[in-house]
């Protein structure tokens, strides 16, 4: 059985919309025009138990609100879906002792007690076995190097440290599922880094199941085997990262350096050029004109040496999100 | 609960600035109706309280105020709109034992930190305090008080739930503050209430806060009306905890998480 399986997940949220000024507040007053904003739409998808899945979107795209629909927090507006075999949002308490929802703008710590104490506080209200626990926030502790800072108020560490905290505070009930939002954000290289070693630890060793959204590309090529990409609630791709690249890039580049300073009108027959610097080129050519080129400019000009590359991951992603927005609705005006 | 009462016990600042705060009204109070005694000439009584039992009334309202201080509907209310709710929804927990274990923990510190000053004030007003005769009154007084310190939580949870719905009750709560100080006793005695409103105002969840105790406390009912308060005390108790559960599980299918 899959540890996480949703299908046409959908959450729409009403506000109301506010105008600005006082003309506006006292508008408001009396007519509240109501815009429906379709956050999550008909979300399909489906995780096995151990694997490491990223969503990945821009803002807005919908991340943050599914993964607060898996882990209980929201009620969908339909669609269904189960984490362990439980409806997430009826928050049974076996379900909840199970996963862990981890946000990097939210932090879940005591502010004015040191870090221990919540973690000691967590033991208690997930009801984990002293020796247990010890074990395993010592190990965390270890592998995430924040020993000498346990004693130090919440308030008073770095950002670095409260994430990695946190992430010790919602991993010590040793949960099967772990939802992460955004767990680098903020984070330097070099913590971002260990947070993901520790990740990626974590999954290997317990087994647990992760779902991490972030629009940090880091995170994506370094921990995940699998990538959903969201944008306007809509899942736009489900799977490995090689295949978005197969699917999406319609060009490729072409890098190339001459034994001379090469021309650009020398250059443009064969394909977009996209950077010239004396005698390096580089080239974007439509993805089945590749093998073509290559061998075009191979004969045309005094090439000695030539690549052939994907775009960067970066670009695609861009590419597939910048899309019309979808037009919002305005519901109704009501008196 | 260990984390509640240090919670608590940091925030003995904001107890000292209440109970002093309270001192005011509670002069104002005493002054006023020494002065319609006074006028009134020996012996009056009025909707049965003698001078020195209306005194009584004030000074012990005072304390039992003090010590109540929960301000559980602006906690909840805050918590609802800005998302921090959510840390509690993910736990294992109740919402509504992690609340009720909090109110229990800032009692607890208030009735401590009260127990000098309430010493102090009851010593100073020796001449004018009625202390309740019966042994038993005693114990049905403090009783009376906890169950009343229930029915104002609960009511307080419902109040707080009301921000699944409105996303401004601050207006709401400072409307309802006038009626709650009145039906409550907290002006004056509910006796002084035109018959009529007594009637309706007796049967309500806001004479069994406070108001019940203290008429036991003033040896005003026979142990037949104590029972029977108890009984009222009793049902309001369950029927604010059945419409907190109701007002609990629709309001969350309507929360929505923000923030993170």
């Amino acid at each position: 059985m899959p540890a996480v399986e949703v299908a046409g997940l959908t959450r729409i949220f009403t506000t109301v919309k506010r105008h600005g000024g006082l003309a506006g507040a006292l508008r408001g007053l009396f007519r509240a025009e109501r815009t429906e904003v379709r956050a999550v739409e008909s979300a399909t998808f489906s995780l096995e138990e151990g694997e490491l899945v990223g969503f990945l979107g821009p803002n807005g795209a919908g991340k943050t609100t599914t993964l607060k629909m898996l882990s209980g927090l929201l009620h969908p507006t339909a669609g269904t879906a189960r984490v362990l075999g439980f409806t997430p949002w009826e928050r049974r308490d076996e379900f909840r002792r199970s996963i862990s929802l981890v946000m990097g703008a939210k932090n879940q710590l005591w502010w004015d007690l040191p870090a221990r104490d919540s973690l000691a506080l967590n033991r208690e209200i997930y009801g984990v076995p002293f020796d247990r626990w010890k074990k395993t926030v010592d190990d965390m502790v270890a592998m995430l190097d924040v020993g000498n800072r346990l004693d130090v108020q919440v308030r008073e560490l770095s950002l670095g440290e409260r994430m990695k905290f946190e992430l010790i505070a919602c991993l010590l009930h040793d949960p099967k599922v772990l939802f992460l939002d955004e767990p680098t954000i903020g984070l330097d290289v070099v913590s971002a880094r260990r947070i993901r070693e520790f990740l990626r630890d974590v999954n290997a060793k317990r087994r647990t199941t992760v779902l991490l959204t972030s629009h940090n590309m880091a995170d994506i090529k370094g921990l995940c085997h699998r990538v959903l990409l969201i944008n306007h609630g809509r899942i736009m791709h489900d799977g490995p990262l090689a295949s978005l690249i197969e699917r999406w890039a319609g060009t490729k580049r072409i890098a190339l350096t001459a034994s001379r300073p090469l021309v650009a009108s020398e250059l443009s027959p064969f394909g977009e050029v996209l950077a010239l610097d004396g005698p390096a080129a580089v080239l974007c050519v439509n993805r089945d004109r590749a093998p073509a080129v290559t061998a075009e400019a191979l004969a045309a000009l005094p090439i000695l040496d030539l690549t052939v590359e994907d775009p960067p991951i970066e670009d695609v992603i861009a590419d597939i999100f910048r899309e019309a927005r979808p037009p919002v609705s305005a519901l109704r005006e009501q008196k | 609960m260990a984390i509640a009462l240090s919670d608590a016990l940091a925030y003995r600042g904001t107890f000292l600035l209440g109970a002093v705060f309270s001192l005011l009204p509670l002069a104002t109070s005493l002054l006023l109706w020494i002065a319609i005694y006074r006028s009134g000439g020996q012996g009056l009584t009025i909707a049965g309280f003698d001078l020195n039992a209306m005194l009584s009334y004030y000074l012990v309202q005072y304390i039992l105020g003090i010590v109540n201080t929960a301000e559980v509907e602006w906690d909840v209310t805050q918590q609802i709109r800005n998302g921090t709710l959510n840390t509690y929804l993910m736990r294992p927990l109740s919402y509504a034992m992690v609340r009720w274990d909090m109110m229990v923990a800032g009692i607890a510190v208030a009735a401590v930190l009260a127990v000098a000053p309430a010493a102090l004030l009851f010593f100073a007003a020796r001449p004018v305090l009625i202390l309740p005769a019966a042994g038993w009154q005693w114990g049905a007084f403090l009783l009376a008080v906890v169950l009343g310190v229930h029915i104002s939580f609960l009511m307080s949870l419902c109040l707080g739930w009301s921000a699944f719905w409105f996303l401004e009750t601050s207006g709401f709560m400072q409307a309802t503050f006038p009626f709650q100080m009145v039906l409550s006793g907290w002006l004056f005695p509910l006796e002084l209430l035109p018959r009529a409103v007594w009637a309706v105002a007796g049967n309500l969840p806001w004479t069994y806060m406070t108001y019940f105790p203290l008429q036991i406390w003033l040896g005003r009912l026979d142990p037949a009306a104590v029972l029977r308060g108890f009984a009222f005390q009793a049902f309001w108790i369950a029927a604010l905890f059945a419409l907190a559960a109701f007002l609990w599980r629709r309001g969350i299918r309507r929360y929505e998480a923000v923030g993170g």
